[in-house]
């Protein structure tokens, strides 16, 4: 009786191990545990309101997706942003309560330079690693010494690479000779023009391809007409225009080049990702031929590009923004960096991003020693109402039509 | 030569009548009722979405929402006038600056929440067209707000000189308690003064929004420049508005034309504070509320 009821025990008890097992494979992943915590801010009101909540919504969407996956370490990822009013000084004060009340693990930035420089000083004096998707900042980068890790897969000095290196490909009677420049009085720009320590900047690649600076003005912010610069760039026959200013300012400029009858061969709105903007198409004839840059497109194989493209199909964008592909990119930084490193020590989560390939919607990226992804650019010309991509040459979807139409 | 300065007289009347527009409902209200109305580029933000509403709506042209915008922002004028306006205006100045700064605040926070932070453009068929006058090319979206600009100013002023009401409304101006003495109905007129203070304000959002882009916490800019003109033309008539908006406008152009674009703000402010040493009240002001 003994021995039958100790076979029927096992046989009992082999079952329910192998239902386990099986409920096991079958069933979606769970996490388990206490949860990760991801911590971040974002202008939800003020300025920066707009982009922001379309981070929030990448947040969004990359949090339900690594919780249906199991999360990362086999635990549950909470994520805590909080609205820091596109205010630089509440944006501090938040991430002290990130770090010291709410123990975040892993740190997002803000968006823009104006709130995140801000916060970068309390993030690194707390030995913690920051996620940036938010902005660009060569000199905040390198101070950083690779404690920030970017997805913006260019910086302020190369913003004009593209397009120089988009010239390069004409033949040399086709290229034009004098530019012209109109710079924003703002830090940001003022290094897409220069450079940082004689390298890259608009002006070091015009003299690079044999151009000469005919026209180099700044504006200050505020600026309302546009005109008086316009027609400087006119009268000096500038053949090409590069635009190093804000989305606003970008937006008048365009449309006061077309009020001016001024066709240069080549206009680049080059200080910013304007042209990726759902404003830019509202401009009608202005936004026509005008050169723009952004971090990838939906035609190159990236992973879940197209996924990201469809979302923002989803949510009325003909053109996927620039913010919307960094932003989800930092968050497949992330995952892809936890799951590698299997820690959320920062010193070793460090050393893993630095040392190692990730599978982004902004690319392949290698990470420098500052933190920063290797450049890489797309050149985006505004052809019969769309953002065609007119290099690199394997990426294009349509050739550069220059002079603009 | 000739075409230059024909060039920069055409681009600084056109500029100047922008800020002229941008500057008339603040000159009205600080001129009559002595408010600093501080939210008045906030009412310019809601006659640019105006605007576009309108246009994306109801496919109207922004020149005819020019003329809608007026009497609903005359309406809106007198509202906050009955709400906000009389439980500040007979206390300290002070508290009427912060009644419409908290105000100015309120509808910038309500425009974000109604149409985010996204800048938006309008474009309709001569907003990228131009006017070619011999070598001269005018543009025919700034020549169109001027043209408005030019219509409103003259049609308060012609409202302010030639009507019963528009003399009382001076007359309550120039001394308040006088004309309430005399049984002139003050808080009526007072109502009637803000509304088209904010009606200008209004319309002006409409100008402006043909020409610029706009978003809800980029109308601001306008209320900088609309305080320039006003201290610049001083605290009088309709027409000193006109005068300093001009004056402003040319002497920007003009400083663009010749010199970096880094020394225009420069010259505008030192030659605003040289006008305004010489003459404290500014170009054609008068010592105390007058129209």
């Amino acid at each position: 009786m003994t021995q039958l009821f100790r076979i029927i025990r096992r046989h009992a008890l082999s079952g329910v191990a192998m239902l386990l097992l099986a409920t096991v494979h079958l069933a979606p992943a769970r996490a388990a545990g206490t949860p990760i915590v991801i911590g971040g801010t974002l202008g939800l009101t003020g300025a920066f309101a707009g982009p922001s909540a379309e981070y929030k919504a990448v947040y969004d969407y990359w949090l339900n997706e690594v919780n249906k996956k199991g999360g990362l370490l086999g635990r549950p990822v909470k994520m805590t942003i909080y609205n820091d009013e596109s205010t630089p000084t509440i944006a501090q004060s938040l991430y002290n309560r990130l770090i010291d009340t709410d123990h975040a693990d892993l740190l997002l930035s803000p968006y823009t330079t104006f709130v995140g420089g801000a916060i970068v000083p309390i993030v690194l004096s707390h030995h913690k690693l920051l996620f940036n998707g938010g902005f660009v900042g060569i000199n905040i980068f390198r101070a950083a010494r690779g404690s920030i890790i970017g997805s913006y897969t260019y910086q302020e000095p190369d913003y004009t690479r593209g397009l120089f290196e988009l010239l390069k490909t004409l033949p040399e009677q086709q290229r034009p000779k004098r530019v012209a420049i109109f710079t924003a009085q703002n830090p940001f720009p003022l290094v897409v023009r220069d450079g940082v320590n004689g390298q890259g900047g608009a002006i070091n690649y015009a003299k690079a391809a044999g151009a000469t600076v005919v026209v180099n003005e700044q504006y200050p912010p505020g600026t309302t007409d546009f005109t008086g610069l316009v027609q400087k760039a006119k009268a000096a026959h500038a053949d090409i225009l590069l635009e190093l200013g804000l989305p606003d300012d970008s937006l008048q400029v365009a449309r006061t080049i077309q009020q001016q009858g001024y066709k240069p061969a080549i206009f680049c709105v080059c200080g910013s990702q304007v042209s990726t903007l759902p404003a830019w198409p509202k401009l009608g004839a202005a936004a026509e031929g005008v050169i723009g840059t952004t971090v990838s497109w939906p035609n190159q194989p990236y992973r879940d590009l197209s996924k990201i493209a469809a979302f923002f199909k989803r949510r009325g964008y003909e053109t996927v923004p620039t913010y919307g592909i960094v932003s989800y990119a930092i968050l497949q930084v992330l995952e892809q960096a936890v799951d590698g490193a299997k820690t959320l020590d920062q010193d070793k989560l460090k050393s893993y991003i630095l040392s190692h390939e990730f599978h982004t919607v902004a690319g392949d990226l290698k990470y420098q020693a500052d933190g920063t992804p290797a450049y890489s650019e797309i050149v985006l010309q505004y052809l019969h109402g769309k953002n065609e991509v007119v290099w690199p040459k394997q990426f294009q979807t349509s050739k550069p039509t220059i002079p603009m139409p | 030569m000739v075409t230059t300065v024909a060039g920069i007289v055409a681009n600084g009347i056109l500029l100047g009548l922008v800020y002229a527009i941008a500057a008339l409902g603040l000159s009205l209200i600080m001129g009559v009722m002595g408010i600093i109305n501080v939210a008045h580029s906030a009412f310019i933000m809601l006659g640019s979405f105006l605007a576009l509403g309108l246009l994306e709506w109801a496919h109207i042209d922004p020149i005819a929402s020019f003329f809608i915008a007026l009497p609903i922002f005359f309406v809106v004028g007198a509202v906050v006038y009955r709400l906000i306006v009389t439980r500040v205006e007979r206390a300290h100045q002070t508290q009427g600056l912060i009644a419409m700064f908290g105000l100015m605040v309120l509808i910038e926070n309500l425009g974000t929440i109604a149409w985010t932070t996204d800048t938006r453009v309008i474009t309709v068929g001569y907003s990228n067209a131009n006017l070619t006058v011999g070598p001269l090319i005018i543009a025919d979206a700034p020549l169109i707000a001027g043209v408005l600009a030019v219509v409103l100013i003259l049609a308060l002023r012609l409202f302010l000189h030639s009507t019963m009401v528009g003399r009382a409304i001076r007359a309550m101006g120039q001394n308040r308690d006088a004309a309430l003495s005399l049984g002139i109905n003050v808080r009526r007129l007072s109502a009637i003064m803000f509304g088209l203070g904010i009606a200008s304000a209004g319309a002006a959002g409409v100008a402006l929004a043909m020409i610029f882009p706009f978003a809800p916490q980029t109308q601001i800019q306008w209320l900088a420049w609309a305080f320039l003109i006003v201290v610049l033309g001083g605290l009088g008539r309709v027409e000193s508005t006109l005068v300093s908006a001009l004056m402003v406008g040319l002497i920007q152009t003009a400083a663009t034309a010749f010199l970096p674009f880094d020394y225009v703000y420069l010259i505008l402010y030192v030659a605003l504070a040289t006008i305004l040493s010489v003459r404290r009240q500014g170009l054609r002001g008068v010592a105390r509320r007058a129209i």
